[in-house]
């Protein structure tokens, strides 16, 4: 015990030191992993050492309702990152900021009036664990996945719990009408996160998960040899993901400094080595740098993310009647 | 009854009034909530919707014959084994007899994802059996939640079990006995009455917190819908919820446990004999067979309810690469980054859990001592107030609390008061339980004599009473330090930034697939659990878990 209150003690003169020494400070919201977080941080510290970064981590939604309940007294200053169609729809408390470095990011990844940044591209992909085919074919698209023998051998997150999974299901929508959301209803096991996903086809769950890219690609780069990814070749589809300030925030100067840095060459550059995010910069060589091919490699179905936001009620409406509908 | 104000009856007034403010209240916004429509009229829409959603009332269902079975199954470990150790001495026995008690101390989230790496899909025991070709039924779901929650659960049961038949007073079989009745009847009629409400209101407890149970069913039931899960999903659901939703989901969790708990108050309790000066017939020695069945069985008990401590501590030395481990492969990545970046929620952690149990066991010590001692039209509210905490699950309490404190003029939320809140509201049952088990011994003559030698009321409490309570009141805060050091489904649902705590940080781990470092975690934190522990236990002597 004297030693854990040494030590305590120690760690707390420490912390005071520090902060008398540098009044910089800011606190994150974050829904990234703290693997990814932590990658990040590594970069930036090199370029701010006297930044210091409270992190509070959570999904998306929780964040976002946090930084609306905490509107009156914000105790936040930057949210990274939410899918465009979410952060739409919070836009009153975003803060709007022209960053030196957002040159670099294509105007179609940028929020409206400044009020975000892309951070990074999301691509859906299918996720095969080629163990757990047991002598099905890989599916090459999502018309492979509609075909009855596929049922019950594909998972699908809940598009009301994941912003990835609701863009995964309003791209089926887009592309192959009623029809087609009706038939991967049909055949789809739906989990009730997008880790649920993925982990449940790394540990042969499902043979095959509708999932991200990165969380895929994690797998593969872990060494486990019979994950294979497959871009559908009807065309995927994007949902990129932005990061704001958040409108009142107490330490704006510094979480500005933070947020140009987040978004620098050097810390993307690092989470697509690290954790395979695809940059939304225009200027890092994707393929050469993680393996995964180009952007404009992959063949894409084009969505619109504000329309996409906008529909959101409906298309949950929709998606719980195919499942619905499936189930009898 | 007439209320004498000076010093008790003003104390009364005090933890009632504390206790309306930071346990009622919070509910009754809660209810509020449930029942406020979106235009701000009253309306019973919430619960309407959630009547027609069919899978709501499949978990309202599923949670049920959860409850019921976990109850069950703990049973029939739980009994049993108390017998074995209470009745009979076997080999290895105090060994075997104290360890049940760690599966208490370490985290559900620690022993769910360790279940998950050993007989997971992907688990050490599933690929090792593959490989013969034998395929093990699939983990998540109901069976992993059975097993799992057994597991940990039995606990409860074979504590009160055997503190019951400790207390037993060996006279009354013996009697028994010489008026000619065979030994089995005997046992069915003398032994049986007296340990059941003791089974009894344990197995409310294992049901209340099967119901309420967030670590483990987040983890394993992602394909049963459960009442806890849904209810936390409805929270942290990805694009805003509805308040009133979450709130009659709240309320509904509350009400299931609450009639629960009211049978147990009015039926069971009642029933409770208490024996004084009783002593237990001595344990009889078994040799050869029984002996080895004994050990065997008890030893099994324990060994797999201990897996998860040594699953832990291997996953956290396995090499991992992103979310893919290699075992076989040892490494000390995963503890070195444990250990670089533990420091912030372990500290919290202890900060948090001290504060919780300084607070909480000088409020137990106080109220127990009102309830049992000094009785009185308050007390008796009292007593009914202190045990709500224990139909509130931790993420309704959590959800509560976010709701009450994060507006309006005292602000909790965002603070660490708001965690330490948490944390004492949720763990107050238990500590004042404890606190009470201890005064029912201390016969009322001991103040009296105090009182008549011209001591006043206070300082015969804090002279005569509170030296004889110690050694319960150091196991209490033990206990309520260990559970809060624990903590989850509250905490994950209250804490903000700088506030993380470590089973937090493993939650996070877990959930980002990152088994191994939370692996590491684990081990940082039972290490953490474990040593005062053993200290308390082995240097001072203290009976951690006095079955009296």
């Amino acid at each position: 015990m004297k030693t854990i209150r040494q030590l305590a003690s120690s760690l707390a003169l420490a912390g005071a030191l520090l902060a008398g020494a540098q009044a910089q400070q800011v606190v994150l919201y974050s829904s990234n992993n703290t693997e990814t977080i932590e990658t990040a941080l590594d970069v930036v510290r090199k370029k701010m050492p006297q930044l210091k970064v409270q992190q509070v981590t959570g999904g998306t939604g929780t964040l976002m309702k946090r930084i609306q309940a905490e509107a009156g007294n914000p105790r936040g200053d930057i949210m990274w990152s939410g899918g465009f169609g979410t952060l739409g729809a919070y836009k009153d408390y975003f803060e709007p900021y022209k960053a030196p470095e957002q040159a670099s990011t294509p105007a179609e990844f940028r929020g409206p009036n400044d009020l975000w940044i892309g951070t990074n591209n999301h691509v859906m992909v299918l996720m095969v664990n080629e163990k757990q085919l047991k002598g099905m074919p890989m599916p090459k698209g999502w018309r492979d996945l509609m075909q009855p023998q596929w049922k019950g051998k594909f998972a699908l997150t809940d598009p009301s719990r994941s912003g990835t999974a609701y863009m995964l299901v309003y791209g089926l929508l887009r592309q192959f009408g009623l029809d087609g959301l009706n038939a991967i209803a049909r055949n789809a096991v739906i989990t009730g996160s997008s880790g649920a996903t993925y982990k449940g086809v790394a540990t042969g769950e499902y043979p095959v998960g509708l999932t991200i890219e990165y969380a895929a690609q994690e797998f593969v780069a872990g060494g486990q040899k019979e994950i294979k990814l497959v871009y559908p070749v009807e065309g995927t589809y994007l949902a990129p993901e932005g990061m704001v300030l958040i409108k009142g925030a107490k330490n704006m100067e510094a979480a500005k400094a933070f947020y140009n840095a987040l978004m620098s060459k050097e810390v993307q550059e690092a989470l697509l080595v690290k954790h395979f995010r695809r940059p939304a910069r225009a200027d890092v060589n994707v393929a050469k740098l993680s393996g995964l091919p180009d952007l404009k490699s992959i063949k894409l179905f084009p969505l619109d993310q504000q329309a996409a936001a906008a529909e959101y009620e409906q298309l949950v409406a929709l998606w719980g009647r195919a499942v619905a509908g499936a189930r009898k | 009854m007439s209320i004498k104000w000076w010093p008790w009856g003003l104390l009364s007034g005090i933890c009632l009034l504390l206790l309306a403010f930071f346990v009622l209240y919070p509910l009754s916004v809660l209810f509020t909530n449930s029942l406020r429509g979106a235009d701000g009229g009253w309306t019973l829409g919430a619960f309407a919707r959630l009547a027609a959603d069919e899978e709501y009332r499949e978990a309202f269902v599923n949670t049920l014959i959860l409850g019921v079975t976990v109850t069950t199954c703990t049973m029939l470990v739980g009994v049993p084994f108390a017998y074995m150790v209470a009745r009979f001495e076997f080999p290895l026995k105090n060994l075997v007899a104290l360890l049940p008690m760690m599966t208490i101390v370490i985290p559900e989230i620690i022993v769910g994802q360790s279940w998950l790496l050993i007989v997971g899909n992907n688990g050490l025991l599933t690929r090792m059996l593959a490989e013969r070709d034998i395929a093990l039924p699939r983990f998540y779901g109901w069976t992993g939640l059975i097993v799992s929650m057994t597991l940990v659960y039995y606990t409860y049961i074979y504590l009160g079990t055997l503190a019951a038949l400790r207390s037993f007073d060996g006279a009354l079989e013996e009697a028994g006995l010489s008026l000619g009745t065979p030994p089995l009847t005997t046992r069915f009629k003398v032994l049986l009455p007296v340990v059941a409400p003791a089974i009894l209101v344990n197995a409310l407890v294992v049901f209340t917190l099967v119901a309420g149970n967030f670590a483990l069913s987040m983890l394993l039931a992602s394909q049963v819908p459960l009442l806890s899960v849904m209810t936390y999903n409805a929270f942290v659901n990805e694009m805003g919820g509805s308040p009133a939703l979450q709130s009659a989901m709240s309320v509904v969790a509350i009400a299931i446990v609450a009639v629960v708990l009211f049978v147990q108050k009015r039926v069971v309790e009642r029933k409770v004999y208490t024996m004084t000066q009783g002593r237990a017939p001595a344990a009889v020695q078994v040799r050869s067979w029984r002996s080895l069945l004994y050990t065997t069985m008890v030893g099994l008990v324990v060994l797999v309810s201990l897996l998860p401590l040594v699953v832990v501590f291997i996953a956290a030395f396995t090499l991992t690469r992103g979310p893919v481990m290699w075992w076989g492969q040892w490494s000390l990545q995963s503890i070195e980054r444990a250990l670089r970046h533990a420091p912030e929620p372990i500290l919290n952690s202890l900060q948090f859990a001290s504060m919780a149990t300084l607070l909480g066991v000088c409020f137990a010590v106080l109220v127990s001592y009102l309830i049992i001692k000094k009785r009185s039209l308050f007390t008796q509210v009292l007593d009914y107030i202190v045990v709500l905490p224990l139909t509130i699950s931790g993420t309704v309490l959590g959800i509560a609390l976010v709701q009450t404190f994060n507006t309006g003029w005292l602000i909790l939320a965002g603070t660490s008061a708001i965690m330490v809140l948490a944390y004492t509201v949720r763990r107050l049952p238990f500590a004042v339980r404890n606190a009470s088990s201890a005064l029912y011994n201390i016969p009322d003559s001991i103040e009296e004599a105090s009182i008549s030698l011209g001591v006043p009321p206070l300082a015969t409490f804090f002279k005569a009473v509170l030296p004889a309570m110690r050694a319960s009141v150091v196991s209490a805060a033990l206990l309520m330090w260990v559970t809060s050091i624990s903590e989850l489904s509250a905490s994950i649902v209250v804490y903000t930034g700088g506030l993380e705590t470590m089973p937090i940080a493993i939650f996070r781990q877990v959930d980002g697939g990152r088994l191994g470092l939370a692996s590491a975690y684990g081990a940082a934190l039972v290490t953490v659990i474990l040593v005062p522990i053993i200290v308390a236990v082995k240097v001072f002597r203290i009976n951690l878990f006095s079955t009296r």
